[in-house]
């Protein structure tokens, strides 16, 4: 099994929408994907076509043998498991995530975690082979944050793969031209490229969809193969 | 008086940077060096927030 946790470096990065389109992406390629929503926000079952009026997921369970009656499958086959309306505990947090390792799935499964961006990635339980993705925005603001989180992670005990990628990007802003050329090289951990700006990913979320079945031909969609295709490859590793 | 001494440090040496790529970016092969330093130098002192990063960066690590 393979994990993914995708968290913004800042609140509305995009990530939820990242972590749906990125599911359908990997699932269109054969490859198992389960969903896990772990902002307390509990919007990524919009994406998949949850009822806006389900307000009931994991954190509402006594248990994991409960939990296991919250997952839902879409059209297209991606397993999620919504957030609930609870807050849960570190702890609790911490537990679901640990718990979701035990899940009797094929070998070929990927667990992608839309994790919220206020929280600190080194208090989730990490192993080596997990794959963390970090979302920017170009701008002076995500700069700043990302020297301060590469100043945490230099002062991490254990490891895992880190990437900070850039999501919304506008070819057309030369602030958005000149930082992300400068990341490129002067930064360590960051994704040889971006996901563009495009339209359709959140016309696609507002027909409670995604990019793969509203655009397959977009930008947007060639955007996500390519980020699922380069995570495949960092998996291997 | 501040404690001046911290078991970890804040900075972000050259060093520092290469560690964390093999640490966290997996084969060190994987990252490619692109040394233009001129024009990254033009665009940190075109942008004055990213100029006082790089300024305070530079005052700890001493480069």
């Amino acid at each position: 099994m393979q994990r993914i946790f995708l968290k913004g470096i800042k609140g509305g990065t995009g990530c939820t929408a990242i972590t749906a389109n990125l599911a359908c992406v990997l699932k269109k390629s054969d490859i198992n994907v389960i969903a896990v929503d772990l902002d307390p926000k509990s919007d990524l079952g919009l994406h998949f076509g949850l009822p806006w009026k389900n307000t009931q997921g994991w954190s509402n369970a006594e248990n994991f043998d409960d939990v296991l009656k919250c997952f839902y499958q879409d059209n297209d086959g991606v397993i999620f498991l919504p957030h609930g309306n609870k807050i849960p505990t570190p702890t609790e947090i911490n537990g679901l995530i640990d718990s979701c390792k035990k899940l009797d799935t094929p070998k070929n499964t990927w667990m992608l975690f839309d994790c919220p961006s206020h929280i600190d990635i080194s208090h989730y339980a990490l192993d080596e082979n997990d794959i963390v993705v970090e979302l920017v925005n170009c701008d002076a603001i995500c700069h700043s944050l990302i020297y301060k989180q590469l100043q945490k992670l230099k002062n991490t005990e254990n490891s895992w793969h880190h990437f900070f990628l850039v999501n919304r990007y506008n070819s057309a802003s030369v602030l958005e031209f000149d930082l992300f050329s400068l990341w490129q090289s002067t930064l360590p951990l960051m994704a040889p490229f971006f996901i563009n700006s495009d339209e359709v990913i959140k016309e696609s979320t507002a027909y409670r969809n995604v990019a793969l079945n509203c655009a397959p031909y977009s930008i947007a969609n060639d955007d996500f193969e390519t980020l699922a295709g380069w995570l495949v490859s960092k998996a291997a590793l | 008086m501040q404690n001046l001494i911290s078991r970890h440090s804040q900075t972000l040496t050259s060093n520092d940077i290469e560690n964390l790529a093999r640490r966290f970016g997996g084969k060190s092969e994987d990252y490619i060096e692109i040394v233009n330093k001129q024009k990254n130098n033009k665009t940190i002192n075109k942008y004055a927030l990213l100029k006082e990063i790089d300024d305070e960066l530079a005052a700890i690590t001493g480069i």
